[in-house]
Parts: C-alpha cells; structure tokens; sequence
C-alpha cells in the first residue's frame, strides 16, 4: 500500500476547510474524495467514521478529518486532517474578529449586525425543529425534550439536566434509538 | 494509539494549558470551560452554541448577548465547523492568542475522542444502553435549543422589518435553501434596510 505524504494530506483538507458550508453537503464531497477519487478508505470504512464521529460529541466534520487522517497514516496524519481542516476558518474568523473590533461602532455595520441578529434567531430555530424531527420519536422523546425546556427555564445545573434526561431515556425507551436517528442529526 | 502517543498526547494537552496560564489567567478559565462543552456537545455543530452561551454569557459574563449574537452571525459566513465561533469569543476575550487557545480548547477533546475511541466503537454502538443515552441527551437538546433561541429572540428590537427578515430566513431554512445563502442575502437586505429606511 503506498504511503500518503503527509502534505498531500495536509494540502486536500485545507481546500476542504476551505469551502465546507453545510455539513451534509460536505460529507458527500469529503466520501468522494477519500472513497470515489483517491481511493484512500473503502465504503465501509467510511461509513464506519461517519457512525463514529455523529455518536460521539464534537465537531463533526473536524472529527471526520481527524478519523480519515488517523486510518491513513496515525497520530501525524490525523494531527494534519485535523488542523489542515480548521486552519481556514479560523484564519478567517480572526480576521472577521479583528474587523468587529475596529470597526463594530459604526453605524452602518451595527445595523447590518442588527439584521443578523434576527437571522441568527430564525437559523437556532431551524437547528432546534430539525434536531427535534430527527431525534424525537413518540412520547418518551418529547417529555424529555420538554422536561429539559422547563428545567432549564428554572436554571437547573445543566449537567443535572443531561444527566435526567440519559435517566429516563433508559427508564422509558422501550425500543434502541436507530443508530440512523443519531448519525442524521449531526450538523457540520 | 500506543503509550508514547498518549504521553507525548498528554504533553502537549498540559502545554496548551499551561502556556496561557503564564500570559493570562482567563485563557485557561475559557480552555478549561470550552473543553467541557465539547465533551457534552453531541450532536455536533449547532447543540454546542447554547453550551457555550451559558458557559461565556451566563456564568462568566466574558461577552454580553448581543456580541455573542454577533460571533454566531461571523461563524455562518465562516466555512467549517460552527464552534469557530468560540475562536470570536477568545479574540474578544484575549485577542490573537486567546482566538488560539479557545479554538483548541473546543476542539482538543474531539480531537482525542475520535481517536481514543475508534478501536471501542463498534462494541459501543452495539450497545443498546449507549443509544438510548444519547437518544435522551439529544432529547434534552431539543429544550436547551429551544431555550437559547427565546433567550437570543428577546435580545432582537423586533420591529416589521426584522420579523421579515426572520421569518423570511426560517421559512428558507425550512425549505432547505443553504444557510450561506440566507446569510449572504440578510447581509445584503440589513445593509439595504440601513440605507433606505435608516434603520
């Protein structure tokens, strides 16, 4: 099996850090790379780190470059994937952060914030019904969803939260959860 | 992983705490806290905002609602993962190198989590025990989501022009139109609203 250069590597997860929008979407670009055009994984090998990295927390896309990484050439490879994924946007988001600094006073960008201000709203909305389509099925899911909502209303702990609600989902779960209800959940 | 990649792992974790504490104390309050968000935060990307807002926001009070608000709304036009958003957070917090240690403190754990647990996994997922805890945490999610939004919604001088502009997104959001569009096309219509209605 021929070695990937650790460059190689490097050089294909910045282009992917680059221009990951979205995390389905992203998924399938990063399968066909590593499964479809350079043959680095098999199918099942993929599929493997995508059941892995949607179970365990964290940033899911961080965490699928590390795992491509890891599979290909261990600790050095995965330390690459890793960092070569999240270099662009964190480049970019110290430089948007230095710009908000200096220049976030002034009226024109405070009103542009204020604009998305509401889009934020609207986006956290979205990611809490799609969250609840994937993950809440039947009765049990949706008292603990509004078991959490009340509690934290009430500024209960909120480890004490998540530790209630891993509780009674293994009190009141008669069924396993489909391995596939976690994997869709899964953002970016 | 073998025992010299853990040590030589360990080594560099303890470093990257250490090394802020010599600068600034605060750093490696915020790598500590940001550490502990990404072990909770299953379900990736959006489930670890209201994680970080109770941590930045509610108990320390490093940033008000508004500017976090405001990282939220950077980490969308920002490509990868949307915790970047903890490196606007350290920025605010401590500049160039608290950007750097917060990106490391959120994203480290993960980091070693995929890892450590890779060689386990499939006895893990095989477990019906682990899938109904997570089906749970999940499940509590959907409330802190819920929570956060109402929190971030009442942060919002809600007049006609940004219930447009929030209606308008979520319903796009819901007909899954890509989420840097919405942004991209609020940016454009919050600058034109500015111009035209002064705003």
């Amino acid at each position: 099996v021929e070695r990937i250069a650790l460059r190689t590597l490097f050089a294909s997860f910045v282009r992917l850090g680059a221009t990951a929008y979205g995390g389905p979407a992203m998924m399938a670009y990063l399968r066909q790379v590593c499964v479809g055009r350079r043959q680095w994984l098999t199918e099942q090998e993929f599929k493997d780190g995508m059941a892995l990295c949607h179970l365990i927390p964290g940033a899911t896309m961080m965490q699928m470059s590390t795992y491509v990484g890891y599979r290909l050439r261990g600790m050095p490879g995965a330390t690459v994937a890793a960092i070569g994924f999240t270099l662009p946007a964190f480049l970019l988001m110290v430089g948007l952060s230095a710009a908000y600094f200096a220049f976030g006073d002034l009226a024109p960008v405070r009103a542009v914030f204020a604009g998305l201000g509401a889009i934020v709203v609207a986006i956290i909305l979205n990611a809490c019904v799609s969250l609840g389509r994937t993950v809440v099925h039947g009765w049990q899911g949706g008292l603990i969803a509004a078991l959490a909502f009340g509690a934290l209303a009430l500024r209960v702990n909120l480890l004490l939260v998540l530790l209630g609600a891993a509780l009674l989902a293994l009190l009141l779960f008669r069924i396993n959860p489909s391995p596939a209800v976690v994997e869709k959940s899964g953002k970016r | 992983m073998t025992a010299r990649g853990w040590v030589l792992a360990g080594v560099v974790a303890a470093s990257i705490l250490l090394v802020p504490l010599t600068f600034a104390p605060i750093l490696t309050t915020l790598n500590l806290v940001l550490m502990k968000v990404d072990l909770l935060a299953f379900g990736g990307g959006f489930t670890t905002i209201p994680l970080i807002q109770r941590e930045v926001v509610d108990r320390f009070g490093w940033v008000t609602t508004k500017e976090f608000i405001d990282g939220i709304a950077l980490g969308q036009v920002t490509p990868g993962p949307i915790v970047i958003t903890a490196t606007f957070v350290g920025y605010l917090l401590g500049g160039p190198l608290g950007g750097i240690v917060a990106t490391l403190g959120i994203l480290l754990p993960s980091f070693l989590m995929v890892v450590a647990i890779s060689p386990y996994f499939d006895r893990l997922r095989a477990s019906p025990k682990f899938n109904k805890v997570i089906g749970g945490v999940l499940g509590s999610f959907v409330g802190l989501l819920l929570t956060v939004t109402i929190r971030f919604a009442a942060n919002v001088h809600w007049d006609w022009a940004h219930l447009v502009l929030a209606g308008g997104a979520f319903i796009a959001l819901l007909l899954s139109v890509d989420l840097l569009w919405v942004v991209l096309v609020s940016i454009l219509a919050s600058a034109a609203m500015f111009t035209w209605l002064g705003h």
